[in-house]
């Protein structure tokens, strides 16, 4: 079989490809890791720290370094994939959720559907969001929710949404006067038969793109959460949370910041790198 | 991939070190006498939220307070001692006390101080909405209907001339003297600018959430003092940040260090001259809300006393701390220092949660505020409690949210908690946190947030409240010590031990044991021409 | 025109009613009472009560978003629960030095972003695109508050190039306090306008108009900043407009990482002592900006573009 265009387009791209070997690397260990790796909660002042209390740096015993608790860092930070990804996946799959049904309703049913909806993504992005996002999550840390990954993932995809639904607008727009779509409707099925077989496979493309970006997007916003306080509980080896806890040592024991913040980036980078390889393999006139 | 990981790391590592390794970039010109002249900066890492001494009840906001007001009386050690009062006296009856003011005070703008201006300003903090301190005042007679609105005398307070005031209390209150002492009752001139204060220093400009300026004032009372020309109060500054400032040699000295900031200078002998250290007059632990399961049973909470290990909580503060037995810091009149703190004994905190049927182990919830050291130490503690098969789940809440719920009946029942002193007594300690009378109705927030009452402690606490008898007092405070130890309303934690490092230029500086931090006979040990010799 | 003009208007209302309105439902969700942090361990009965009824806290929900939104439309902002001031001082207080690190934040950005955008473009392909590329997917995901850290630890305290952190005594010294915090600020947006120009310029080098530039012989500089450019600058110009928010997010954990006594920290703290309000003032301050910006933007736009004004 031949392969699809877009697909062969896609493989030419070495950064996609890149992106997405370190994407299914993480995930990995995600997956296996934390039956692998070591405990992450484990306290261990007795051995873990210097005789004077400091953390102690990368040694045979512990390949990235201890924390202010003798905790194993490398750890850490393999059981933080388990939680940092879930916790971006949530925001990412929210959001799109929200913001696809909101894109598609309003681009498809237009009139005052589309007026009202389209008004009020752009209210939703007017929101101060730094502020309003602390303050949800501070709302919801006093919730039931409060200590699962939910709260920073519902805050997240709250006031993440409209980054999803205006591209998906604009894309149901285009498509409802494409051939297929009015033959469907000439044919007279229903808006909803013409929304699910006609529309959203169309609209495949986009949302990878734009999921992806969301996702990234959660990883590097979770990390601000939990350095102002908001982010998953301790003693959740979160990414983000390692990284707000190992900022006072960023002086004198850098693998603290230096282990989750690499973590993120490259995390992020390769969903953005697959990304951008989607946009462009999928749209070729743009990617020139 | 593990020697890639390894090498990155160790390059960063030798990044991070190298010339930050030295000691103080600063030395002291070596003057035999006090040199006059000078400016000293500190930094706080809280924002000034008022200079109103009524209201001004956080840390960053009393700092300016303390050299902009002086009170009628002050401390020498933990001694009370007459400061704007000349002499002060107290009736056999424990009721009047009566002060003679000193002569030649002035105000920062040249009002001559009368005792009229303490009746002005008392009176203020009684009527002012959303003032912390009235409460402070209602041992004075006629001071809660004064405050009520329900009269506009106010017998209590006698203005007996320019230079003479006579207090009369309701009942006798030993600890009553301390109030004196407190910035909200210095003086202030009607109509004048509350700022406007006998102090040391007067303030020169408070440019809000960034700094805060005060300049030497020319006519203060004591002789000779002070001798900086101005303080230079840097606001909202994170610790990090601020240590850089403090090794750059922008700060003058340095307080709160972070843990790894701390034990960066610990290990630096040339610092050691310059390094201040005195316990601190508050406590930190965990209360038990006393009433709610599983911790009504006293052997819970000796449990769980016994499960967690303090001496570690102490090295985790980088040894800056003294582990505590009871809520009274060491050096305070009435503390019994036989007691000592719940042992570290895992199996003794696993029988006694058996013998109170808890051998499966517990489920708990555990309430924090935002803190670093909070989020640090309570982590400590959950893999000490996991251990004795008690399993703690961590809430942390921003500061409003967590005082509102851990202080009012069916709030959290186990949460951090930590006091400090209001003045250097018992009573601040034992009376707000442990005696039944506070503990508020209808669920309002109470400070005895462990809903703790036993009517023998009551008994003692008020007994000791009218005694005037120092040894007698500190009898009774010491019988409170051990049923407290032995009821453990709390889990215990520790003593804070105040650290400040100062530049070697800094000269007359020590840790106040009630203030802190105390820069009123502070001078600058520069060359001649004022500049600051590099080491 | 004129409806345009009210249009628009009523379009910045309902944004500004929105966004008070949302904000007010946050913190009307958190069951907490911030009496007891208001009026301190020592407070009687009576002075929680007193708090409570002079902040409307002790009434229903409704009637205390009728007090709170109804004293807002009367141009009172209320008193800050937390420091008793004016809240309209406070805020005085703290727009000033915000304006002053985004304004000068927004200028970096343009100043070197799109310049950066234009030499990717010419070199498409070739290591400057490669590297601006690396360097925005770096930046995109790097937190604000490690930058920060790094900026002030290795640029102003190793290499001693800029002072650390605060606001300076104005003129030059405010300027040196400033340069270090704007690029901080600025960073990710250097990245995503440089992003934007690359594509744009990258598109406009291979387009008609720009050949037949080329064909007149007209110089290579002329070509790319004259001809090429120019249809980058609607979406660099929408880009600014949407920037004010995101600046102004920025700046929350700027301005607490350098000391910077702006709005970000004050709302940050507010937040924190759920300081209601503080918060509405400074949403109502900020959601101010963002609508401005995006009209100016858009105004800009129609200047610029004439297809873009509407009849």
């Amino acid at each position: 079989m031949q392969p699809r265009p877009w697909l062969a387009r896609f493989a030419r791209d070495r950064w996609a490809i890149a992106g997405v070997a370190i994407a299914v690397a993480i995930t990995a260990i995600a997956v296996v890791g934390p039956a692998v790796a070591g405990d992450p909660t484990r306290v261990d002042v007795e051995h873990g720290l210097s005789p004077r209390g400091e953390p102690l740096p990368p040694h045979a015993g512990a390949v990235l370094g201890t924390d202010a608790l003798g905790r194993d860092v490398a750890a850490r930070v393999v059981h933080g994939a388990a939680l940092s990804l879930p916790i971006a996946a949530l925001a990412t799959v929210l959001a799109c959720a929200l913001g696809i049904a909101v894109g598609v309703a309003a681009g498809y049913r237009r009139g005052w559907v589309d007026a009202a909806l389209s008004r009020l993504v752009d209210l939703v992005h007017g929101l101060p969001y730094v502020l309003v996002v602390i303050l949800l999550a501070s709302a919801l840390r006093l919730s039931a929710l409060d200590g699962s990954i939910a709260p920073v993932a519902i805050t997240l995809a709250a006031f993440g949404w409209p980054v999803v639904a205006r591209p998906i607008r604009a894309e149901v727009v285009a498509l409802r006067d494409a051939e297929h779509v009015v033959a469907a409707r000439a044919l007279g099925a229903r808006p909803a038969r013409v929304v699910v077989h006609h529309v959203l496979p169309a609209l495949a493309g986009t949302v990878v793109v734009v999921a992806t970006l969301v996702f990234s997007a959660a990883l590097v916003a979770e990390a601000t959460l939990s350095f102002l306080g908001l982010g998953p509980p301790p003693p959740a080896p979160s990414w983000g949370r390692m990284v707000a806890e190992g900022q006072p040592y960023y002086r004198t024991a850098p693998w603290l910041i230096l282990a989750p913040a690499t973590a993120i980036v490259l995390t992020a980078s390769a969903f953005h790198l697959v990304a951008r390889g989607l946009r462009d393999a999928l749209d070729p006139l743009r990617a020139r | 991939m593990r020697s890639i990981l390894f090498a990155l790391a160790s390059l960063v590592v030798a990044a991070g070190c190298g010339d930050d390794d030295r000691g103080p970039r600063y030395r002291a010109w070596g003057h035999a006498t006090p040199r006059p002249g000078g400016t000293l900066t500190f930094a706080v890492g809280g924002n000034v939220a008022t200079l109103d001494p009524a209201h001004a009840y956080d840390e960053a906001s009393l700092y300016p307070l303390y050299y902009l007001h002086d009170t009628l009386l002050g401390y020498d050690g933990t001694t009370l001692v007459p400061a704007l009062a000349e002499t002060w006296s107290i009736s056999p009856d424990g009721l009047t006390i009566s002060f003679e003011l000193r002569d030649g005070v002035v105000f920062h703008d040249g009002t001559p101080l009368t005792a009229a201006a303490f009746d002005h300003a008392w009176r203020r903090v009684l009527r002012a909405p959303d003032s912390p301190f009235g409460r402070f005042l209602a041992p004075l007679v006629g001071a809660e209907a004064f405050a009520a609105g329900e009269r506009d005398d106010l017998p209590g307070v006698r203005v007996d001339g320019p230079r003479r005031l006579v207090l009369t209390l309701a009942a006798p209150d030993a600890a009553f003297a301390n109030v004196l002492a407190m910035k909200f009752t210095a003086p202030l001139v009607d109509g004048a600018a509350v700022t406007n204060g006998t102090g040391p220093f007067a303030l020169d400009a408070w440019s809000a959430g960034e700094r805060v300026t005060l300049r030497r004032h020319p006519r203060y009372w004591r002789p000779g003092r002070p001798h900086l020309d101005a303080i230079v109060m840097r606001e909202s500054v994170p610790r990090e940040l601020a240590f850089l400032q403090f090794e750059r040699g922008e700060l003058d000295t340095i307080d709160q260090l972070t843990l790894p900031d701390w034990l960066w200078i610990a290990a630096h002998d040339g610092w050691r001259p310059y390094v201040h250290q005195t316990p601190q007059m508050s406590v930190f632990g965990d209360r038990f809300d006393v009433t709610r399961p599983p911790f009504d049973d006293v052997r819970v909470r000796r449990a769980l006393n016994h499960a967690v290990d303090k001496a570690r909580l102490v090295r985790l503060l980088g040894d800056r701390g003294v582990p505590a037995h009871g809520l009274l810091p060491p050096g305070l009149a009435g503390r019994d220092d036989e007691l000592a703190p719940y042992a570290y004994d895992p199996a003794r905190a696993r029988a006694l949660l058996a013998e109170a049927g808890h051998a499966d182990g517990l489920e708990l919830e555990y309430v924090l505020p935002k803190d670093e050291t909070a989020e640090r130490l309570a982590q400590s503690m959950q893999a000490d409690l996991a251990a004795v098969g008690v399993r703690v789940r961590l809430r942390v809440l921003s500061w409003a949210a967590f005082l509102d719920e851990t202080t009012r009946a069916g709030g959290a029942p186990f949460s951090q908690t930590s006091w400090f002193q209001d003045y250097p007594d018992a009573s601040s300690f034992l009376d707000t946190r442990l005696h039944s009378r506070m503990i508020a109705p209808d669920g309002e927030p109470s400070n005895n947030d462990s809903f703790y009452a036993n009517p023998e402690v009551d008994r003692l606490l008020d007994e000791a409240r009218r005694t005037r008898d120092p040894s007698a007092r500190a009898a009774a405070y010491r019988q409170v010590e051990r049923i407290v130890h032995a009821d453990a309303p709390w889990l215990f934690g520790y003593h804070p031990v105040g650290v400040e490092v100062v530049q070697p230029y800094v000269r007359g500086f020590a840790l106040h044991p009630v203030w802190g931090r105390d820069f009123r006979d502070v001078w600058l040990d520069l060359a001649p021409d004022g500049a600051r010799v590099p080491r | 025109m004129t409806r345009a003009v009210l249009g628009r208007l009523a379009g910045a209302v309902l944004t500004l009613w929105f966004a008070v309105t949302v904000t007010f439902a946050i913190v009307a969700l958190v069951p907490a009472d911030p009496a007891r942090a208001v009026v301190g361990p020592h407070a009687t009965a009576e002075d929680l009560a007193r708090v409570r009824a002079h902040h409307c806290l002790d009434r229903g929900l409704a009637a205390r978003y009728g007090c709170f939104v109804g004293r807002l439309a009367r141009g009172d902002l209320g008193t800050s629960l937390r420091t008793q001031r004016p809240v309209a001082d406070v805020l005085l207080d703290r727009v000033g030095p915000t304006a002053l690190l985004a304004g000068a934040a927004l200028l970096l950005q343009l100043a070197i972003g799109v310049p950066l955008g234009v030499w990717a473009a010419r070199r498409r392909g070739r290591w400057p695109d490669a590297a601006t590329g690396a360097a925005t997917l770096a930046l995109h995901a790097t937190p604000a508050f490690v930058l920060a850290t790094v900026g002030l630890y290795v640029v102003a305290y190793r290499w001693g190039w800029f002072p650390l952190g605060g606001y300076g005594a104005g003129g030059w010294d405010r300027v040196r306090h400033l340069a270090l915090p704007a690029m901080t600020l600025a960073a990710g947006g250097i990245a995503a306008y440089a992003h934007l120009v690359r594509h744009q310029v990258g598109g406009a080098l291979d387009s008609d108009h720009v050949r037949t530039a080329r064909a007149k012989g007209a110089p290579e500089r002329a070509v790319v900043w004259r001809h090429a450019l120019r249809p980058a600058l609607g979406p660099v110009i929408a880009l600014v407009g949407l920037d004010a928010g995101v600046l102004l997010g920025g700046a929350v954990v700027v301005e607490s990482a350098f000391a910077w006594p702006g709005l970000g920290r004050e709302l940050v703290l507010a937040a924190h002592d759920l300081d209601l309000p503080v918060i509405l003032g400074g949403t109502l301050v900020a959601t101010t900006a963002t609508v401005v910006a995006s009209l100016l933007a858009d105004s800009a736009h129609a200047l610029l573009d004439p297809r873009a004004r509407r009849p």
